[in-house]
């Protein structure tokens, strides 16, 4: 599946956004990568090379998804991601019997 | 002043009146409740909808000329009501351990509550108002709640619906309570009292599909239970398997679809009678959840998973998207 994406910068993370709404096969695979990707910027100034070699992955799986002109995710922004799907440290709604959201 | 004001206006006033150290626990009860990640947050900062804690001041805006003393002593009784009924909630799954701080706070918040209802009355409640028997159905449905999700059984939509009205009963009560003060009659009281269980299982059947696989993994998911309930006897066997397998099998069933669309009906029913009775506020929130359920049923239907998907997404869609 490949949707169209780009040089906007804007525009490609709006693709890869579809592409993970749109499709369940690629929300587990972006998931199962990230999940795998672990970098402590405060702990040491460059990703380890398995880290990198997972974001490397994880850039060609996107472009497979949006497009080739997709810029990649930076180090940064990959724990960015991480911690929005993996850890879920940013969806703090809540209605009445919400039971997912702990600290 | 925002319903949301007047909430923390209220929980702080009531924090103040026990004083410390008790004060400073019932302050930080959000956090101590797992439902905040750091100190003493307001509850408007845990609960993103007007309605879970100040419904009965969002009812208000249809009673002109009642004090304001009253709707504040009934979004008290709301407010204290539904952080009880959630703290109970947490302590009886085991979520939470139980510690004598906690406990102490809870057991603050039901005297405080059952107070403000009797100042409200200028006296003791009526039967079908006192909040004892509403503690006990709240307490028995936990436990059925917790023993159907943990079997993983087959339920129907009526069984799942009943389940969660009677967990959410303490929510309901300050709501018609004010109605009744405020002097309507019986069938504008049933009224708020459906308005009201209408937007409880709006909300309540669309966070158990976008955290189905949460609750899994705590226990039990009523998707799982109602997709079982969905089953024909002899198709495809009568218990779910674990795993991918789940996953699959819940996403072919298009069970959340369905529960979606449950929810848009609830809220859809809200919004009429909230508008029905003159809370156009509420009408109005409800219109706009409306509105989002309608554009995931759509979605939904053509991916399944959807819902799950966009709401994982919802926080980096809002800050990066928007």
């Amino acid at each position: 599946m490949t949707l169209q994406a780009n040089f906007d910068p804007h525009a490609q993370l709006r693709a890869l956004y579809q592409a993970l709404l749109s499709n369940q096969d690629c929300f587990d695979e972006f998931k199962r990568l990230l999940a795998l990707y672990e970098f402590d910027p405060e702990g040491r100034d460059a990703e380890s090379s398995e880290a990198s070699s997972i974001r490397k992955t994880l850039n060609e799986r996107i472009r497979n998804w949006v497009g080739a002109s997709f810029e990649g995710l930076s180090a940064n922004q990959t724990l960015q991601w991480r911690a929005i799907i993996v850890e879920e440290r940013f969806n703090v709604s809540l209605s009445p019997w919400k039971e997912s959201n702990t600290y | 002043m925002t319903v949301h004001d007047l909430i923390d206006e209220l929980y702080a006033a009531f924090a103040d009146r026990l004083g410390d150290p008790i004060g400073a626990r019932a302050r930080d009860l959000p956090r101590a409740l797992k439902l905040a990640p750091e100190p003493d947050l307001p509850w408007s900062r845990v609960f993103s909808h007007e309605v879970t804690l100040g419904a009965p001041a969002l009812f208000a805006e249809a009673m002109p000329g009642l004090p304001s003393s009253m709707v504040r002593e009934a979004t008290l009784v709301h407010l204290l009501a539904v952080v009880d009924a959630f703290g109970t909630d947490r302590l009886e799954d085991q979520q939470i351990d139980p510690s004598p701080g906690v406990l102490a706070v809870l057991g603050q918040l039901r005297r405080e509550r059952d107070r403000a209802m009797a100042r409200l009355f200028r006296g003791p409640p009526p039967a079908d108002l006192d909040f004892s028997a509403a503690d006990v159905l709240t307490t028995s449905a936990i436990h059925r709640e917790r023993a159907t999700l943990l079997s993983a059984r087959s339920v129907d939509v009526t069984f799942y619906e009943r389940a969660s009205l009677d967990k959410q009963c303490a929510g309901l009560v300050a709501s018609v309570a004010l109605a009744r003060v405020a002097g309507w009659d019986r069938r504008r009281c049933i009224a708020v009292r459906k308005t009201l269980e209408s937007v409880a299982l709006g909300l309540q059947m669309y966070d158990d599909v976008v955290d189905w696989e949460d609750d899994l993994r705590r226990g039990g998911s009523w998707a799982v239970c109602l997709m079982m309930g969905e089953r024909r006897p002899g198709v495809a066997g009568d218990r779910a398997t674990e795993g991918a397998s789940i996953r699959i099998q819940v996403l072919h069933s298009a069970v959340l679809g369905t529960m979606l669309v449950g929810a848009l009906a609830h809220m859809r029913a809200a919004r009429r009678r909230a508008s029905a009775l003159g809370a156009f506020r509420l009408a109005a929130w409800a219109a706009s959840r409306e509105r989002r359920l309608e554009a995931l049923v759509s979605a939904e239907r053509r991916s399944a998973g959807y819902a799950v998907r966009a709401h994982a997404l919802a926080a980096w869609a809002g800050e990066v998207l928007a």
